[in-house]
């Protein structure tokens, strides 16, 4: 039955709804204007108007403190860092740098000293002599490198430092700062008063973000000096490892920066993370400079509150958004060593982010969510349906347009380098080497995605990898490389059973018997739930390594066996053949088998087996035991008289034994 | 520890079938006819929805299902840990029928020739895993490693 109620909450659900979806954005903004005269009569008198003008103008004056100084603060900072007093001071002349250097260095040449002894030692005993002789000159050049660190350094640095300075010779424009200051007397000089607390309240949050930039990019620069100087000071001893070889215990000796490798990695990205960053801010400032010529907002208040919000937002915004994604794109080309500053500016923007969120969902929230939900739902339980009046249905409708909503969001969240397929990561070269590592030393790792196109490429480029290591003619490793794929492939829900059987038989194997191969602890490691939900895995087992699921597997792996059991159709093949029996065998074996820990706990209490059968089955176990033990003992190192002595104790334990089956039988 | 035979779990399947022990664990679907074989009818009696579903909510089988409590008291006859005296006892506590069906049950579990097979059978599976253990551990191209193999 129809209840009468739920047929006008969903009438007007469908009204409003129809108003704020179907109803184009000029239209949407002629209903805001008819309401505003509603709302706006009670300041439509001279006393009103004095009134609004006046909460107007105390709001504004506590705002434009706040408005006319962080953002300026920020901006001060940020000119400082750049200036040339300062940026050009990360180099090799300072006092702090060369006096640490000086000590540095010393310890270096003492490190030389000892490497030198070490390559004259093992040519004297001709030990790896031709390595210890590479050694030596390597050696030689590293001991005059040491020397003239300050001034290599130096030379790169004033590089990237002349680069980053062209871009940011003036500084960063004030252009911003005026266009606030001109928003903020705008704002005061608006009659209307909904207007003129919506703009200061944008200015405001405009202006903490503006501040927060100013402060990370200066915060960048600042770090960058700092970390400059201490990477000059390490030089000489990240040089003198250049002579040692590349193992653990020297690099426990020379940690982090103090081993060549990271030192270059962390020099070079130090140096040339002021370059994207001085090209953004000069960005920034063009089109701040643009904005500033050519002004796109209205003060007017004939303007419409959306038309004049749009074009503000564009307008305060561009200059913004060029520094905040020239941020992000600095920090990543720093790499691991600017990653701190990066979530700090994360975090920043989160919170900016945050804060404006909340404000507009405070505004719109009941009506918004309400009508949208409601939609949401009806529209998600016609798809499937169902009927919408009621609310489990919209509910459920609700949730599978979530799903697809996630599905679509879900392809377009992923990195567009990947699909532009750009970057270092997604040449050719890359994803080859990275295909024939994976497959060769860490199987487990290769096809982890959770997206079909792309595990799907991924798999053509194994296979590719396969047909070019076959031709090659390295047995063991296209051996290898094929029990990876297959087991990978099992282990990727993305991949049906049909695509896995093309693989098979294009690359002529069998992941059955691969499977039925492996030891039984393998067979847990190696098989996630997601193959052995699958039936052609399930009936591949035998029964060593379905105990051993169901003792040492996850909960997950266990239920998926179970339903991997379960998709085994026994129609498929007819009673009496091969097949049929197989799957009968499989089936059986697995209700044979099967134990959780709880049931291994319920089986030792609740189901009262007798204490003394009991003690006496452990018993002979422990026996048994033992007696392998000696046995596999008896002949590793030891002496004729040790192993009479060994056949004696087995005599003795086998006594035991047959005494304890006799008991058992017994009872 | 030895486990059971298909053609146990056969006859476990029938038990349940002859005492309509059945009810909770079938759906509709489930077939009553004699068109396919008892082992068929036993397994199906475990591999279907209603069992997976209360799988997957987190329930343990061993908990509900009659046809795996009931191999649970054959897992400890056939390793020898209860007695065939143990049956009826055992039978009526797990599977909630009266004392007569459970010694109904336990004549017809004693008179199982595959069961008394099994239980006279000796269990060499632990030692064997323990062996192979063993086995690894010993590292190769040692003396002992040589004289082993």
């Amino acid at each position: 039955m129809l209840n009468l109620k739920k047929v006008q909450k969903l009438f007007l659900l469908f009204l409003v709804a129809s108003i704020f979806i179907f109803i184009p954005l000029e239209s949407t903004n002629a209903f805001i204007n008819l309401l505003i005269p509603f709302v706006g009569d009670a300041v439509e008198s001279e006393m009103g108007k004095a009134i609004s003008s006046g909460i107007v103008y105390v709001i504004s004056w506590f705002i434009g403190i706040i408005i006319g100084t962080i953002p300026n603060i920020g901006a001060s900072i940020l000119a400082f860092v750049l200036g040339s007093d300062f940026i050009n001071y990360s180099g090799a002349e300072n006092e702090v740098v060369q006096s640490g250097w000086e000590i540095v260095r010393n310890l270096a040449n003492a490190a030389l000293i000892i490497g030198l002894v070490i390559i004259a030692i093992n040519i004297i005993l001709g030990r790896e002599e031709g390595q210890a002789k590479k050694t030596l000159v390597n050696f030689i050049i590293a001991a005059i490198l040491v020397n003239f660190t300050p001034v290599i350094c130096g030379f790169i640095i004033d590089g990237s430092n002349i680069l980053a300075r062209s871009f940011v010779v003036d500084g960063i424009s004030g252009d911003i700062l005026t266009k606030i200051g001109e928003a903020q007397t705008a704002a005061q000089g608006v009659q209307d008063v909904g207007r003129a607390v919506g703009n200061l309240i944008f200015i405001l949050i405009f202006s903490i973000v503006s501040f927060w930039v100013y402060i990370l990019y200066s915060i960048l620069f600042v770090a960058r000096a700092i970390i400059l100087w201490i990477l000059i000071i390490a030089s000489p001893i990240a040089v003198a490892t250049k002579v040692f070889p590349k193992s653990n215990t020297i690099k426990k000796f020379f940690p982090s920066i103090l081993f060549w490798d990271e030192w270059v990695e962390n020099f070079v990205q130090w140096c040339i993370i002021a370059i994207p960053a001085g090209l953004f801010i000069f960005l920034a400032n063009k089109s701040m400079t643009l904005i500033a010529l050519s002004p796109l907002t209205s003060t007017s208040d004939d303007t419409s509150i959306i038309t004049n919000t749009m074009t503000a937002l564009f307008e305060y915004m561009t200059p913004l958004i060029i520094l905040i994604a020239g941020f992000f794109i600095t920090i990543s080309s720093g790499g691991a060593v600017a990653a701190p500053i990066g979530n700090l500016g994360r975090k920043a923007l989160d919170t900016v982010k945050g804060a404006a969120v909340n404000t507009a969902k405070s505004a719109g929230a009941a009506a918004g969510t309400w009508t949208k939900e409601g939609v949401i739902g009806t529209a998600g339980a016609l798809a499937q349906k169902k009927n919408p009046i009621y609310f489990d249905n919209r509910d459920s409708g609700r949730m599978s347009v979530e799903n697809a909503k996630e599905k679509v969001v879900g392809w377009g969240r992923r990195n567009v380098k990947e699909r532009l397929h750009f970057g270092k990561d997604q040449d050719y070269k890359t994803r080859s080497e990275k295909a024939d590592k994976e497959l060769t030393e860490k199987p487990e790792d290769y096809l982890k995605g959770d997206n079909a196109a792309d595990v799907e490429k991924e798999v053509e480029m194994a296979q590719q990898r396969i047909s070019i290591a076959e031709k090659q003619g390295d047995k063991e490793k296209v051996k290898k490389m094929k029990k990876a794929l297959g087991l990978a492939m099992l282990n990727n829900k993305n991949i049906s059973d049909e695509r896995i059987e093309q693989f098979e038989k294009e690359f002529e194997v069998q992941m059955g018997d691969v499977i039925n191969k492996m030891s039984s602890s393998e067979t847990s490691k190696n098989l996630k739930d997601s193959a052995l939900q699958r039936s052609s895995v399930a009936r591949s087992l035998d029964v060593k390594q379905v105990k051993n699921i169901f003792r040492n597997g996850s909960t997950q792996q266990q239920n998926a066996l179970l339903r991997g059991a379960k998709s085994i159709d026994l129609s498929k093949n007819p009673i009496g053949t091969a097949e049929y029996d197989r799957d009968v065998n499989a089936k059986t074996m697995i209700i044979g088998a099967l134990r959780t820990n709880i049931l291994e706990r319920k089986r030792g209490s609740s189901l009262g087996a007798p204490t003394v059968a009991k003690s006496l089955n452990t018993a002979l176990k422990d026996v048994k035991k033992e007696i392998a033990d000696k046995q596999a003992k008896k002949y590793i190192n030891t002496t004729k008289e040790q192993r009479v002595a060994i056949d004696a104790e087995i005599k003795t334990l086998k006594d035991k034994e047959l005494d304890l089956k006799n008991k058992r039988a017994k009872l | 520890m030895k486990i059971v035979n298909g053609n146990i779990i056969s006859f476990l399947g029938e038990i349940i079938l002859t005492y309509r022990l059945e009810k909770e664990i079938i759906d509709k679907s489930f077939n009553y006819l004699e068109n396919s074989n008892k082992l068929e009818k036993a397994l199906s009696l475990f591999f279907n929805d209603r069992v997976m579903e209360r799988i997957d909510k987190g329930e343990n089988p061993e908990d509900f299902h009659p046809l795996l409590r009931l191999r649970l008291i054959i897992d400890d006859l056939i390793n020898n840990n209860i007695s065939y005296e143990d049956l009826p006892l055992l039978i009526k506590e797990k599977l909630g029928v009266s004392l007569l069906i459970a010694n109904e049950i336990s004549s017809s579990i004693e008179d199982n020739e595959d069961i008394k097979k099994l239980r006279n059978e000796e269990d060499t599976e632990e030692i064997e895993e323990y062996l192979d253990s063993k086995e690894a551990m010993v590292k190769e191209k040692t003396i002992g490693y040589e004289l082993l193999k």
